[in-house]
């Protein structure tokens, strides 16, 4: 039996060294300087960092009324994506009936999350364009001309429309996430609760809801990490404008790193988004626990 | 009984009309986009902009100038090279790891968990500093050991779906083989590894989409001209100070290309992998 | 100073002239000798020089006039790498954290605006050949150094279309209250047929391009060409009276005639330049980079017409801002410094006269006179006196305090350019911010 117990040992060694290895350097080395940098007033540049204790901190809380209007839109990314989980979860409820052409449906809504989210987000760009933009000649022919809007520049409006190009690039993703955690249900039980009606919902909320808890977490969590830490659609699509009206967290942090040389406060606010996506999910996960319990 | 036939036909109607109007939304924009590919600067500003141009009037020049650029060779050569070391690594070191992680006990397991999680959580812009110094160590800057390894360490999802997945396996396995004189080496590679082929092929797909559409690190680490992938040479097209919307439209739509075959051969091997990962009864 | 530069300037346009003939350029085989041999090297060195630049289009010229295989002509066995970057603000990004890890390439590109960030990773080339052909090396020195070479001017035409404007009655305006009028003439004479008429294309979305107006309207105003310098020294640099309130208030005052169009923010800066393109918008404010990209449009160019932004200042005198841009450096963190600086010497001694042939901007070297560009120069006929302005970017007491009070010129015309923007508030804030950031600094 000792035996046993020295060549799990040693299989644990061998299989665990190069991935402890990897994650010393690239995850915990660079977390820790991260923490450090957050208590000096680096500029990047410079060979030597001085020490100023908690007085980034304190001008994060204090003085960054734009890094907070930035978070603000952050949560308006996150609000969008929360209220697209139930039609998501509907539309895959509905994929799951099995009916002609619901795989094919199931295909094409995936498509958004496998192609280059880059080149899509200058796409969208041009697609919202007040000057010959696709968007606007769409609603022009469904006779809908009077509801345009500057849909880039409006600092209402522009987080709205870049958080549904983030829900167009993700929702057909988590729509295949649920379809396949409701397959694994029975598929008469699926059948009955769309027909039954009312009942059905309960049916749903009851049997069906608790079951897929597991995929309902995953795409919770990857809703809570993606938006908060969301930066590539603003980036690409306004360059976080007009003014800070359509920044986020992020880009704030990136622009306050690289524009303004202060790596020491990037640092701190990189903290802080961390620090609030771990409380975001730790208290959703804690909500929707008691609801699912219930 | 005609009741029940109306709304069975009223259902079925509605579900082909939010499926129509799913398939609108998605390909829509993406229409556009290869619409645009095929039109003149000049064209944009004149036709409508979500039609595709009159025949006689189409275009190959933009496709023309993307497809003779100097670095799209190059660059689906670095992208393959990538994918490929990158993703064979991901898959041993992940399913080896989650294994091991998700099976045994061990002196500082939760550490060790702890920092993987960690490494799910940390905004990896800011941390860039401290990583390059470690590429930099390495002395893998500017070569496609960089990207490679990158791809490797951080964004560690394929642990958790392997540790997903290695949890479904019934403990039994691994005992029957033991007595039957395996050591863990062989078990894992024998009997383990095998079961989790869905999984690979989700990690497999997750992976090439990250990559491929990953701009930063292979921006940020490989500088050199010769060292474009797919998305930097994209992104040379829609440079701030030289952008053309149909030049773009072209080189996004070159760039989609190799993803979006991958995804017509494979979608359902594709969907059905990924989505067996988050699903645990 | 300003006067030598101009001096130097009106001898390049008249050098221009002369330029028919000066295509024989200076004879290549004993210039090349010369830098070969200053350097002292040995000419088989084996080595690979890193070369960044932002510039996409010069890539292109460089690989069709074969910059490295001319180079091995000289040194056989040297390769030149070239790192190439979507824009400025990436290539600068990246420039800083590669700084920060001394990985900086050998020969690298700056503006004058980053010479506070990198001066301290720069080789003096006050003793170089590049250095003292160059016309605008001297003035551009910090501290004494010479620590880059421009290869380009950056100096800024409004391009407009002369039949669009002969349609609207509007003549070539040369003070700013003129211009002012112009571009409101046009965007009442056109958006009544063509609503998304802009009288001047911004593409204001991207932020960057209002830097004609923003960052150098203090600068052009005054005709102070270390404007930000002074306002560094300043406590409340926005308040009433100040050039930069002066400047800001008739840029808003501007803007605020609706003269960018419906839609400013919308727009990006390559959507803007197509709108030009295609005559829906009378004007583009831009400078020979943006020359290229029109000549390569491809679009009739014949009614295609240039004049400077006419800033004006109280007495009538024209001010122009001249910059030189693309600042080439050798960084001292490289292994072969020597080699890096007998390549800057072999690129504007040898290379430079062919490369610059293929640009719009004009030449900056003495040694190779070019002719200007024919749309640009019409900018020259139509205002032959100016005052030019020498601008460099604000010096490091400014930069440390728009790092610590994050003042983004451009954020401020886009903010301009927003519905219920407030001029006097936004004056409070910056003020406001700027004394803070000057305290913190310790700076009062």
């Amino acid at each position: 039996m000792k035996s046993l117990k020295k060549s799990r040992n040693c299989f644990i060694l061998c299989a665990l060294v190069i991935p402890v290895v990897l994650l010393l350097l690239f995850v915990v080395y660079p977390s820790f300087d991260l923490i450090a940098m957050s208590f000096t007033d680096w500029d990047g540049v410079s060979p030597h960092r001085q020490f100023n204790g908690i007085a980034n901190y304190i001008t994060m809380f204090r003085d960054s009324p734009d890094l907070w209007l930035s978070l603000r839109n952050n949560l308006i990314y996150l609000g969008v994506h929360m209220i697209m989980i139930p039609i998501e979860l509907a539309i895959a409820v509905m994929l799951n009936t099995r009916f002609k052409g619901a795989n094919f449906v199931k295909t094409i809504a995936f498509l958004p999350f496998i192609i280059n989210g880059v080149g899509m987000s200058y796409a969208f760009s041009y697609f919202f364009s007040p000057v010959n933009g696709a968007f606007n000649e769409i609603l022009t022919m469904a006779g809908l001309s009077g509801s345009i809007h500057k849909w880039l520049s409006d600092p209402q409006i522009v987080n709205f429309v870049l958080a549904a190009v983030s829900a167009w690039r993700f929702s057909g993703y988590h729509i295949v996430l649920f379809s396949t955690g409701l397959t694994s249900l029975s598929a008469e039980m699926m059948e009955a609760a769309l027909i039954d009606g009312a009942s059905a919902w309960q049916k749903l909320w009851r049997i069906q809801l608790p079951n897929i808890w597991m995929v309902f977490s995953f795409v919770m969590f990857d809703c809570i990490r993606g938006t908060l830490q969301c930066f590539d659609i603003p980036f690409i699509m306004t360059g976080g404008g007009p003014g800070y009206a359509s920044s986020t967290f992020t880009l704030y942090t990136i622009d306050t790193a690289f524009k303004y040389n202060s790596f020491g406060m990037a640092a701190t606010m990189a903290v802080a988004i961390m620090v609030i996506v771990i409380a975001v999910y730790g208290i959703q996960q804690i909500l929707l626990k008691k609801v699912i319990d219930r | 009984m005609n009741k029940h036939k109306y709304k069975r036909i009223g259902i079925a109607a509605l579900k082909y009309l939010v499926s129509a109007v799913i398939i609108l939304v998605v390909m829509g924009p993406l229409l556009v986009t290869l619409f645009t590919s095929f039109k003149t600067q000049a064209q944009l500003g004149s036709g409508s902009s979500i039609l595709p141009p009159p025949l006689a009037e189409i275009t190959l020049k933009n496709y023309a100038e993307v497809l003779g650029a100097r670095l799209l060779i190059p660059a689906v050569k670095n992208t393959v090279i990538i994918l490929v070391v990158s993703i064979t690594l991901n898959i041993l070191l992940g399913s080896v790891t989650a294994y091991c992680l998700e099976r045994f006990d061990f002196r500082f397991k939760k550490v060790i968990m702890g920092c993987f999680y960690l490494g799910m959580l940390v905004p990896t812009f800011v941390v860039e500093i401290a990583r390059f110094k470690v590429i930099q160590g390495m002395g893998l800057y500017n070569s496609l050991g960089a990207p490679i390894i990158i791809y490797v360490a951080s964004d560690l999802m394929q642990l958790y779906l392997y540790m997903q997945f290695v949890s479904k396996l019934p403990r039994a396995l691994d005992e029957s083989a033991l007595i039957d004189g395996c050591n863990y080496f062989q078990i894992f590679y024998r009997i383990i590894f095998p079961l989790l082929a869905p999984a690979t092929a989700t990690v497999v797909v997750l992976k090439i989409v990250n990559i491929v559409n990953d701009m930063y690190v292979p921006y940020l680490y490989m500088p050199k001209t010769k060292l474009k992938t797919l998305t930097t040479f994209l992104m040379n097209y829609a440079g701030a100070q030289q952008g053309s919307w149909p030049t773009l439209a072209a080189a996004i739509v070159v760039v989609l290309i190799p993803t979006v075959l991958l995804y017509v051969f494979f979608h359902r091997q594709i969907t059905e992998g990924l989505s067996a990962g988050a699903t645990k009864e | 100073m300003k006067k030598v530069l101009a001096l130097v300037l009106s001898a390049c346009m008249c050098a221009a002239v002369f330029a028919g003939c000066g295509s024989e350029k200076a004879p290549a085989a004993d210039s090349s000798e010369t830098s070969a041999a200053e350097g002292g090297l040995d000419k088989n060195i084996k080595a690979t020089l890193t070369f960044a630049t932002w510039d996409n289009e010069a890539m292109d010229v460089f690989e069709e006039l074969d910059l490295e295989g001319r180079f091995q002509e000289l040194y056989p066995n040297v390769n030149i790498e070239i790192e190439e970057f979507k824009d400025d603000i990436e290539y600068f990004n990246q420039m800083k954290i590669r700084a920060a890890a001394n990985e900086l390439p050998d020969i690298m590109y700056l503006q004058t605006r980053f010479y506070p960030v990198f001066k301290d990773y720069m080789m003096d080339l006050s003793d170089t050949k590049a250095a003292a052909n160059n016309i605008l090396a001297a003035e551009c020195a910090v501290d004494g150094r010479i620590i880059g070479i421009p290869e380009k001017i950056s100096t800024d035409y409004v391009f407009y279309w002369s039949d669009v404007f002969e349609e609207a009655g509007v003549a070539v305006p040369h003070t700013w209250e003129e211009f002012v009028t112009a571009s409101e003439t046009l965007q009442k004479h056109y958006e009544a047929a063509d609503p998304d008429f802009m009288a001047i294309a911004m593409g204001a979305k991207d932020g960057w391009p209002m830097y004609p107006l923003m960052e150098y309207a203090a600068a052009s105003f005054s005709g102070e060409s270390n404007y930000w310098d002074i306002m560094a020294t300043e406590d409340e640099p926005f308040a009433e009276g100040t050039e930069i309130n002066k400047a800001f208030t008739k840029v808003y005052d501007l803007l605020n005639r609706g003269v960018l169009g419906r839609d400013p923010l919308g727009l990006g800066y390559d959507q803007a330049l197509s709108m030009f393109l295609n005559k829906k918008a009378a004007m583009m404010i831009d400078n020979s980079m943006g020359m290229a990209k029109i000549a390569a449009s491809g679009v009739d160019l014949s009614t295609l017409k240039t004049f400077y932004t006419p800033y004006t200042d109280e007495n009538g005198q024209f001010n122009h801002i001249v910059q030189g841009d693309f600042f080439m450096g050798v960084t001292n963190t490289s292994e072969n410094p020597e080699l890096a600086k007998a390549f800057l010497e072999f690129y504007f001694e040898d290379f430079y006269g062919d490369y610059i042939m293929e640009l719009a901007s004009d030449s900056t070297m003495t040694n190779a006179p070019k002719e200007k560009n024919q749309y640009m120069a019409y900018a020259d006929a139509e205002q032959p006196e100016m005052n030019l302005v020498n601008y460099m970017g604000g010096g490091d007491d400014f930069t440390a305090i728009v790092n610590k009070c994050k003042f983004d010129h451009n954020k401020v015309g886009a903010q301009m350019l927003m519905e219920g923007f407030d001029l006097e508030q936004c004056f409070d804030e910056l003020n406001k911010s700027w004394s803070e950031a000057r305290k913190s600094l310790g700076m009062e």
